[in-house]
């Protein structure tokens, strides 16, 4: 093997002969999945592995169930995974920041990849995501392209900068938590990747597209859930909240309502401050962008 | 396969025949003829044949060695077609078969008997033959064709036109009068498997590898169950990313896999005979199907009559000139609307990787075109001409990708132009939709206008503006 197939290999940690120290972690929060979705999971994880010029990475499981059941199915594909119960639902972000913490604790280790357990990665995926993140020495984030129904949101096609990177399966560099630190917990779920990419990028550091890296991850079709439509609002007005866009809080928390959500306390509207602000989207709705089609 | 010149005299049929035989044997061969053909025994012992008799109709296995050809003559034909070919497919196992047939189906004989000038014609049909040759083991090697007379009745010119088209959109067996056939063994055809899906992906080797990667990855994680992918690929085409695509992704579990190698112009052909499924798609490598795309086709197939399903879908365009990727600038669906409408299938050629069809329900309609290389480019014309198929309206689940329109998505001309098989009210209620859709439109335009108008009252150039154009419109309406 020569070239930059080898090089990644190398900078990468441990190689496809498993010396080494991993320099890449991935970190999959459970919560009650099916077990064919683990086992999807797992396989293109198997692909991942055995990819020309993939880098070595190590997987770590963080089950937010309310029971340890699925600490069998995990040790099922892969008797020596690293699988932990938490003991209490974590949250998105709450769960992947005592991963990542965990990660960057660690003597070499160079990125955190969250990923979700209802995606198919790509085989190219963990590589194309790392090679992207070694391209340029200010790589705040790097998502993984969304496929089949690829997110209309848009990114530069040569540079691949974006306005945000979504969660679904997302590298987060050392560089990144050291100045940022991870997710911010008051959201439980959903637009606390948002939140992060528009503090990454408050920071000085680039948030991009890696489009080579694809997770076949389709939410399109699935069944409507009155829960994760509040929950979507309910975080959403967060955002608002945090950024100060009191009428973007005040919209999202009327649709929470009419959706039936139970009371809580509003978030305060504070100022951010101006770097912030001038990054802040809040004219595409839920978006926070605008859409290529 | 040959075409005779339409009004060769039915005289010549034995010499024809026997010209057939003759351009197939060589001297030496072994020649069993059934059913007694003295002129043509006779020349073939003249061409240095053993040629082996048998009064007929049946046929026996003659003593001595194997025959390497068959010759069915007279009351034999239908009598082996239609009871003794796999008799003969087991005992004589090696033998090319050799016959003329005159079409019980043809097109002009089903019109003459419908008519009453005729009575039905005895035998077998040709459409009938090819499914007991199929079915036992054997498959076309040599076909010359003579065409039914282009007019046989005292209907209407157009209608007759009109009539025999129909038929021979169904099947275009019925347009054959008589032929001469040279059939060869090979593994016999399997029944088709109930509940089975069978996608034929058809790979250009000129598209790129990782336009195919993406197209097999998305089908890997596709819901449908039980799936059979078949890969086929032009002779000559190289296939090792493909293969280690398809092998890597089948270990997701989703699907059974295997390539079809065939000459380009009977790739299609090929691949849909080694189809096993109930259900049959049809993809290349531009296409993306989403998670439920083909589990929503099935459903509906299985819950209503219907003989094939489509589904709304999106036109992806790619920017040129970008990075390493293709760089999607926007995705159109199409057809646009609720109603899928019978232009629809015209202007949107590629609706052929959109659709799901349930093979038991078409009869020996041909899923290849005829004259375009064994093509697909007009599949879901000639459907939608004789199948109202289901339309799954909504959102769109699978997508053709490619530059945009302008440069040419891959859209292939619809080159066949069809006969259509309606009721009438069917077609006056479109034209009334049609009709009503476009009085709505023009409504709205007026009421926007009127809106815009009124917010914008105070402000007088633009107040002006508004009024003529409402004006033009009101112009335009009663014009």
């Amino acid at each position: 093997m020569c070239g930059a197939g080898a090089r990644r290999r190398l900078v990468s940690g441990r190689d496809a002969a498993g010396r080494g120290e991993p320099g890449i972690w991935l970190g999959i929060v459970l919560y009650r999945n099916p077990t064919r979705e683990l086992e999807r999971l797992w396989t293109s994880l198997q692909w991942n592995r055995d990819a020309m010029g993939a880098p070595g990475f190590r997987v770590t499981w963080l089950d937010n169930s309310p029971d340890d059941s699925l600490r069998d199915v995990v040790t099922r594909l892969d008797a020596r995974a690293d699988y932990r119960y938490s003991g209490q639902n974590l949250g998105f972000g709450g769960a992947h920041n005592r991963l990542m913490a965990e990660a960057f604790g660690t003597a070499g280790v160079r990125h955190y990849i969250c990923v979700n357990p209802d995606g198919v990665l790509h085989p190219d995926c963990v590589r194309e995501l790392v090679h992207e993140a070694d391209r340029l020495p200010d790589t705040g984030l790097v998502e993984a392209r969304l496929f089949p129904d690829e997110h209309p949101k848009p990114y530069d096609p040569v540079t691949g900068e974006t306005p945000w990177c979504s969660g679904c399966v997302l590298l987060v560099t050392r560089k990144l938590h050291a100045r940022a630190g991870g997710f911010d917990e008051r959201f439980f779920m959903y637009c606390e990747d948002v939140d992060l990419s528009w503090r990454a990028r408050a920071l000085g550091l680039s948030v991009r597209v890696a489009p080579a890296a694809r997770v076949h991850h389709y939410t399109v079709t699935r069944e409507e859930s009155p829960l994760r439509e509040r929950m979507v609002r309910r975080s959403a007005a967060l955002l608002g909240a945090k950024y100060g866009n009191a009428t973007f809080m005040r919209d999202r928390l009327r649709e929470y309502s009419a959706l039936g959500g139970e009371p809580f306390a509003v978030p305060e509207v504070v100022n951010p401050g101006w770097r912030l602000s001038r990054i802040a989207e809040f004219g595409h709705h839920l978006e926070f962008a605008r859409r290529r089609w | 396969m040959n075409a005779i010149p339409e009004g060769v005299p039915t005289a010549d049929a034995g010499e024809r025949l026997t010209a057939l035989v003759l351009s197939r044997v060589r001297a030496g061969a072994v020649v069993c003829v059934v059913g007694g053909s003295k002129p043509l025994v006779a020349a073939l012992c003249a061409h240095g044949c053993d040629v082996r008799e048998q009064p007929g109709p049946g046929w026996t296995r003659p003593e001595g060695a194997e025959p390497s050809h068959v010759v069915l003559t007279g009351d034999a034909v239908a009598h082996v077609l239609t009871g003794g070919l796999e008799v003969l497919r087991q005992e004589a196992p090696m033998a090319e078969v050799l016959f003329q047939l005159r079409n019980a189906g043809a097109a002009r004989a089903l019109l003459e008997t419908w008519l009453g000038t005729a009575p039905v014609r005895a035998g077998i049909s040709e459409q009938g033959m090819l499914r007991r040759l199929s079915d036992a083991g054997y498959r076309i090697a040599h076909r010359e064709a003579l065409p039914c007379a282009s007019r046989s009745t005292p209907l209407a010119e157009d209608t007759e036109q009109a009539l025999r088209a129909l038929l021979a959109q169904l099947s275009p067996s019925t347009q054959v009068e008589e032929g001469l056939y040279a059939v060869v063994p090979e593994a016999p055809a399997r029944a088709l498997e109930p509940g089975l899906l069978s996608v034929v992906l058809v790979h250009d080797p000129r598209a790129s590898a990782a336009t195919l990667d993406e197209a097999l990855f998305a089908l890997a994680c596709q819901e449908q169950q039980p799936l059979e992918l078949l890969l086929a690929v032009p002779e000559g085409g190289e296939l090792s990313a493909a293969e280690a695509s398809l092998e890597r992704y089948a270990t997701l579990g989703t699907f059974q896999s295997r390539m079809v190698r065939a000459p380009a112009g009977d790739l299609h052909a090929e691949a849909f005979r080694q189809a096993r499924g109930q259900y049959l798609a049809l993809l290349d490598a531009r296409c993306l199907v989403y998670p439920r795309h083909y589990t929503r086709l099935v459903h509906a197939l299985q819950e209503g009559s219907a003989a094939w399903a489509v589904a709304r879908s999106f036109r992806t365009e790619w920017a040129s000139g970008s990075g390493a990727m293709p760089y999607v600038r926007a995705k159109v669906p199409f057809p646009l609307g609720e109603q899928l409408e019978v232009q629809h299938f015209a202007t949107h050629p590629e609706l052929v990787h959109a659709l799901v069809i349930d093979r038991t329900r078409i009869g020996p309609f041909p899923l290849t075109g005829v004259g375009q290389g064994g093509g697909v480019g007009d599949l879901a014309v000639r459907l939608g001409a004789l199948f109202v198929p289901v339309f799954l309206a909504g959102i769109a689940s699978c997508e053709v990708r490619g530059p945009c329109l302008a440069q040419g998505v891959g859209a292939a001309p619809v080159a066949s132009d069809p006969w259509l098989l309606r009721r009438v009210s069917a077609w006056t209620g479109a034209v009334g939709q049609a009709r009503e859709e476009a009085l709505l439109a023009r409504e709205f335009r007026h009421r926007l206008v009127d809106g815009v108008n009124a917010r914008l009252h105070a402000i007088p150039w633009i107040h002006d503006t508004l009024r003529a154009l409402a004006d033009r419109l009101k112009l335009d309406r009663n014009s």
